[in-house]
């Protein structure tokens, strides 16, 4: 088995997986110049015929971003110029909804992320976006019979839906709260639109998948996603980049609304690059029975600021997340998750994993808010931190405030570091200590990946054989 | 009217939660205008040195050695993600931070100095008490040192009489030397319309210990900060706080245990009530910074809410740059537990008399070992009184 293990890391170590570029030029591709200005945005509004509330949006946006300071808390994001990042960068093809469509150096690089395959074999439809724009969006025809929207996000915007989406869009997420989700309403482009009918579920997964492959440029996708009364879905969110020099940004948006006694489960798998700046913002509201999880494993960027926050609105509506966080060598990832109680009945769970390695800094930061509305509540919190080394670090900073009598509430909190013990016990059963490490890490990591379509947990298991090997 | 910027995070978090400091504001009347007092002596053992009025620099004098050791130890390490650093300039750190350190400074107030003899091991406790009423508020500063191979116990009680508007505000500042012991117990049981604050720092060397025993019933407002460095190998340092807070009170803490030597333990236990409309903040730390390997830290936090109309906040955080360690924190808040209120109320206990009984039980945990039977007699009544 050790054998195998270490043959698919030479596989992967030798596909490069994740750090491979294609080279991008005036004639196949647009690109905005840096940097953030009034003109910039009219202009990616025009380039997107947006329609009139929504360049004024836009611009809004813009100023309230001018106007708001740098998170005074998390990590440094000095690195970061907003003047050297481009907004805006597309391929001059567009959209296709057949692969054999898509441009071949674009398509390779998502034949080499087993997207196609993926789609083929395990998922109900497929968006894949590749710098600003989605290059591929289809949907299985027994999905879409369903009565199944899934779409790009621009198309939704002018399409059928419209009006959905003018109601819907940046309500959960306003732009005042805080400066990157301004930035995100001033220059978004790209992501996805789904809509499922009332008691609609829909079987097998939809996938988004954003690869960010311009240098010194930021992604910006607004993913949407309503559930309707009764609906079910699984949306998969896979995301990653080539290696560069220079900072890129990521500071996309993902606004989750879950109708009464609906279910959705959102799962990501980020691999971004590490000279990423993640400034992810994700938010879900669930209505009375409502049910939302999160499943998050978080691998990639150079620094990360991610909790995707839930408001349980109606009465007996629930949330579960399960993360985990692996911080490697020249990373600060600041991740976790936010709740809002408000619904009576309501309850929540947040269990996750954090392992620090080879420098590398993780911080579980969480917040938990029950409204005087929220009675019979339920919280329960849970998050372990696996020490690998003593030039890392790893910080627990969950934050509650519980403003009812009537609602139970538990915290735990454990950090420490890999038993001696279960290694010495491996090595005697002739394993090598790096392996039995490896080995070790992976089941402290079972909680999340158990939580995954197989494809996904291999991937994840793959991602942390590969962290602990350090050749990412 | 002075403000106080106080019970700072360690690390800034989320601003919402509105836990990273808290505005301490002080009517400058209440302390210019009127007369304040220092904490009164009620007993002194002959063992123990005792002087008063000692100056700040006279502080600074005694706790150098010690900080060159802190600065060898390198324990002023940059924590990432902002963390608040203002504090670094203190002579001793403490929970509630340096701007109560100017603000004794500003009004001239010189501390105490309390000093066991070396191999100090006598049982004889020092007991202090302080008092605000109509001759004045008090403020008062102590520094406590515990040199190598003693023990010491230090009890403190602060009071005052109802409605009386007007202020205690403490600041302590410790030593405990190798192989020795600090027993510092500190009872706050003041009148609904007193404002209180409570600073307390200091630092633990190879095989020391503080135990720290704290019991808030009281008090219109009160802050408490705690700000314990482990330096030395083995050292250790354990917290039991009770509390109960209701009518309009407000109580904010801020306990840090900085986990310097290696083998070093912190402890900590804080189980309160919260009854009427009470507001109360709780911000935990366990800092295991580089180089404590092989240490423990653990923290529990057991919070009974009884009114719909209270507000409770918490933030227990862990810090770690050590990988050998072992940290935990528990928190349980929410209401009596259902099942042994039925339980008492099949031995004929009513439900009232049940949950009175259950609450009690929390804070004589803490309060039932204080060497001092009057006191707790005194607290055994405050308690009575409330419920």
């Amino acid at each position: 088995m050790l054998d195998e293990l270490k043959e698919s890391l030479r596989d992967y170590e030798a596909n490069s997986l994740y750090d491979f570029k294609d080279e991008e030029n005036e004639t196949n591709f647009y690109r905005e110049k840096e940097g953030l200005t009034r003109d910039i945005v009219e202009k990616i509004s025009r380039e997107k015929e947006d329609p009139d509330w929504m360049r004024e949006f836009r611009l809004k946006c813009l100023d309230i971003y001018n106007e708001m300071n740098m998170p005074n808390w998390g990590p440094s994001i000095e690195g970061l110029d907003i003047d050297k990042i481009s907004s805006y960068v597309r391929s001059k093809s567009d959209m296709k909804n057949r692969w054999e469509d898509v441009p071949d150096d674009i398509k390779n690089t998502f034949e080499k992320l087993g997207i196609p395959e993926a789609e083929r074999k395990s998922l109900a439809g497929v968006g894949a976006q590749y710098d600003s724009e989605l290059v591929y969006h289809n949907i299985k025809d027994e999905v879409a019979r369903q009565g199944v929207i899934y779409t790009d996000f621009e198309s939704a915007l002018k399409g059928e839906y419209a009006d959905m989406v003018k109601e819907h869009f940046m309500k959960l997420v306003p732009p005042t709260n805080h400066k990157f989700a301004a930035l995100h309403g001033a220059v978004w482009s790209g992501g996805s639109f789904v809509y499922v009918p009332k008691n609609v579920k829909v079987e097998i997964p939809l996938q988004s998948y954003f690869r960010l492959n311009a240098a010194g440029a930021g992604q910006f996708e607004h993913t949407l996603i309503i559930v309707d009364e009764g609906a079910d879905l699984h949306f998969i969110e896979g995301c990653s980049a080539p290696k560069y020099n220079v900072a890129n940004l990521h500071a996309g948006c993902v606004e989750l609304f879950v109708g009464k006694n609906a279910k959705l489960r959102y799962s990501t798998i980020e691999n971004w690059s590490k000279n990423m700046y993640n400034l992810n913002t994700k938010r879900a509201r669930v209505e009375e029975g409502g049910r939302m999880e999160w499943v998050s494993g978080s691998f990639g960027s150079h620094v990360s600021y991610l909790y995707p926050m839930t408001i349980l609105k109606g009465d007996n509506s629930s949330m579960e997340y399960t993360g985990i966080t692996f911080s490697g060598k020249g990373q600060n990832l600041d991740t976790g998750a936010k709740v809002l109680h408000i619904g009576e009945g309501s309850s929540s769970i947040i269990n996750t994993k954090s392992i620090s390695k080879d420098g590398g800094i993780g911080t579980f930061r969480s917040s938990v808010t029950v409204m005087p509305s929220a009675r019979k509540s339920k919280v329960s919190v849970s998050c372990d931190s696996l020490m690998l080394d003593s030039i890392s670090r790893s910080d627990t900073i969950p934050g509650m405030d519980i403003r009812t009598n009537d609602s139970d509430i538990g915290h735990e909190a454990k950090i420490g570091k890999i038993s001696d013990e279960a290694i010495f016990y491996l090595m005697s059963k002739g394993i090598s200590e790096e392996d039995a490490r490896a080995m070790i890490v992976s089941g402290f990591a079972n909680s999340v990946s158990k939580e995954l379509p197989l494809e996904y947990a291999v991937e994840m298991n793959n991602l942390i054989k590969l962290e602990m090997s350090g050749n990412m | 009217m002075a403000e106080l910027i106080v019970n700072e995070l360690p690390v800034r978090t989320i601003n919402k939660l509105s836990l990273n400091e808290e505005k301490l504001n002080i009517e400058e009347k209440s302390v210019d205008n009127t007369r304040y007092n220092d904490i009164k002596i009620v007993h002194m053992p002959k063992s123990v040195e005792c002087i008063k009025e000692i100056s700040n620099d006279c502080v600074v004098t005694i706790f150098a050695k010690i900080n060159e050791k802190i600065s060898k130890k390198n324990i002023e390490e940059e924590i990432p993600n902002n963390s608040n650093l203002r504090n670094s300039n203190q002579v001793v750190r403490t929970g509630m931070g340096i701007d109560i350190d100017e603000f004794f400074e500003k009004k001239a107030i010189r501390s105490l100095l309390i000093k066991a003899k070396e191999n100090h091991l006598e049982k004889d406790v020092v007991r202090l008490s302080a008092k605000a009423d109509e001759y004045g508020n008090v403020l008062s500063r102590q520094v406590i040192i515990v040199p190598d191979n003693s023990s010491l116990t230090v009890i403190m009680d602060y009071t005052s009489e109802d409605n009386f508007k007007g202020l205690v505000g403490i600041s302590t500042r410790f030593y405990v030397g190798k192989n020795s012991e600090l027993t510092l117990i500190k009872t706050q049981l003041l009148g609904n319309k007193t404002l209180h604050f409570d600073d307390v720092g200091g630092v633990v060397d190879d095989d020391g210990h503080v135990l720290f025993k704290q019991i808030e019933i009281g008090g219109q407002k009160s802050y408490v900060g705690v700000y314990n460095t482990l330096l030395g190998d083995r050292s250790k340092s354990t917290n039991q706080t009770g509390y109960i807070v209701g009518k309009d009170e407000k109580l904010d803490f801020n306990y840090i245990s900085v986990q310097n030597g290696e083998n070093t333990e912190s402890d900590a236990v804080y189980r309160g009530v919260l009854l009427d409309n009470a507001r109360k903040n709780w911000r935990g730390t366990i800092d295991f910074r580089k180089g404590s390997k092989d240490s423990i830290g653990d923290e529990n936090e057991d919070t009974l809410l009884l009114s719909e109309n209270v507000e409770n906040r918490s933030i227990p955080i862990i810090l770690c740059s050590e990988e050998k360690v072992d940290g935990h924190h528990g928190a349980t808040i929410g209401q009596l537990s259902q099942d042994m209120l039925f339980y008492m109320q099949t031995r004929g206990l009513t439900k009232q008399e049940a949950g009175k009984l259950l609450i009690k039980a929390r804070i004589d945990s803490i309060v039932r070992d204080i060497p001092d039977e009057k006191l707790v007699k005194v607290i055994e009544n405050k308690l009575e009184n409330i419920l």
